[in-house]
């Protein structure tokens, strides 16, 4: 997949794992893997990106004995969330429309 | 690679970084790690996942470098003029940072990442990589010696050669002449002396014909010489025009991401 597409998916993918509840590092790795190739080393920026954007908040909380962060979404991060989508959608207009007319064209 | 190992060089990489930030990178991979310990992977498999300290750390430094493409930011133009309602002013703000994205793909152990050269922000040495730079640099400053002496040495036996035939001709030109005048004289000196003047007839005589003959050598071997000069010009050409083709093919290939990169962000750029 084009990189610059992949990056851009990725971060909706993050945001929507987080949309409905707050998650940690492994476990959104572990969510968005099932339909997006995606691991520690490319979450990391993009985790990186959405707190200084403002699209998630992080706190820390104890858990057997060591400390793991927590990511929450936030209001900011909900409305850039649903224009991706919304963009998302236009994208599958123009996918059915391409694949559709070639189907017929041929 | 144990995981202490991993950690080490990780650190390593990120040396650039400030404290806090690498610090921060080493917890982020720290509590990864145990939260997939915890889920039962072992070390091995752990680590084998994380892939090359090398590249993780690239992704965190190129992140922190912060390249922005053209094409994204015509993205990013693009999706100013599609909003209207409302919450544009929060998406302006928001979405254009998070179209933003350095642009390297996790990358093989053995592969090269290449830097973009149409950046926004950072300009970049026209898509050729530092290494090449470096090589290049180091190999004139090596070679460059010996280069003008072998230039030098080809260019001196062109001359020599040249200089040979015009010897030839030379040579030629004066056994005729010598000839041409001792016959003369010759021909006078028959008159007082007959076999003095013979014997001098026969040697202006014998002159003349090996002038003559030299000549006639001596034309052949400039028109070979000449041809030689032709076909050897033409290699030259044919050379330094085949060179700047290989030059420009091991640009391309070695560049060979950044520029497909290039062509699709274009790509992206015309769509959008």
């Amino acid at each position: 997949m084009d990189i610059q597409l992949k990056k851009g998916l990725l971060e909706i993918c993050v945001l929507a794992s987080l949309e409905k509840e707050e998650s940690y590092g492994y476990k959104i790795i572990d969510d968005v893997t099932h339909y997006i190739d995606i691991n520690e080393s490319t979450l990391y920026p993009i985790l990186k990106r959405l707190e200084q954007n403002g699209a998630l908040t992080t706190r820390s909380q104890e858990h057997n004995g060591r400390l793991r962060k927590y990511y929450q979404i936030t209001e900011v991060g909900r409305e850039s969330l649903l224009q991706n989508i919304r963009d998302l959608e236009q994208v599958n207009r123009i996918y059915q429309q391409i694949t559709g007319r070639r189907g017929a064209g041929i | 690679m144990t995981r202490s190992q991993w950690m080490t060089e990780l650190k390593k990489y990120l040396i650039t970084l400030s404290h806090e930030d690498l610090e921060r990178a080493v917890e982020y991979y720290n509590e990864i790690y145990e939260d997939k310990n915890e889920a039962g992977i072992p070390e091995k498999e752990i680590i084998y996942q994380f892939g090359n300290p090398r590249d993780a750390a690239k992704k965190i430094l190129d992140d922190f470098a912060g390249v922005v493409p053209e094409s994204v930011v015509a993205i990013q133009n693009e999706s100013f003029q599609t909003n209207v309602d409302m919450q544009q002013q929060v998406h302006e703000q928001v979405q254009p940072q998070l179209v933003q994205q350095p642009q390297f793909e996790q990358s093989q152990p053995q592969q090269q990442v290449q830097p973009q050269s149409q950046s926004a922000h950072t300009p970049k040495r026209g898509g050729i990589p530092i290494w090449v730079i470096i090589l290049i640099t180091v190999c004139i400053t090596l070679f460059i010696g010996p280069i003008i002496g072998l230039v030098a040495t080809v260019f001196a036996l062109f001359v020599t050669v040249w200089a040979l035939v015009g010897t030839l001709f030379a040579v030629a030109g004066s056994l005729i002449l010598a000839g041409l005048v001792g016959t003369g004289y010759s021909i006078y000196t028959l008159t007082l002396n007959a076999p003095v003047g013979l014997a001098q007839l026969g040697m202006s005589l014998a002159a003349l014909g090996l002038g003559i003959l030299l000549l006639i050598v001596a034309v052949i071997v400039l028109r070979l010489w000449i041809k030689a000069n032709i076909v050897l010009l033409k290699l030259l050409v044919r050379f330094v025009t085949f060179g700047r083709v290989k030059i420009k093919i091991f640009k391309d290939k070695v560049c060979c991401s950044s520029c497909s990169e290039q062509q699709a962000n274009s790509n992206q750029g015309g769509q959008q």
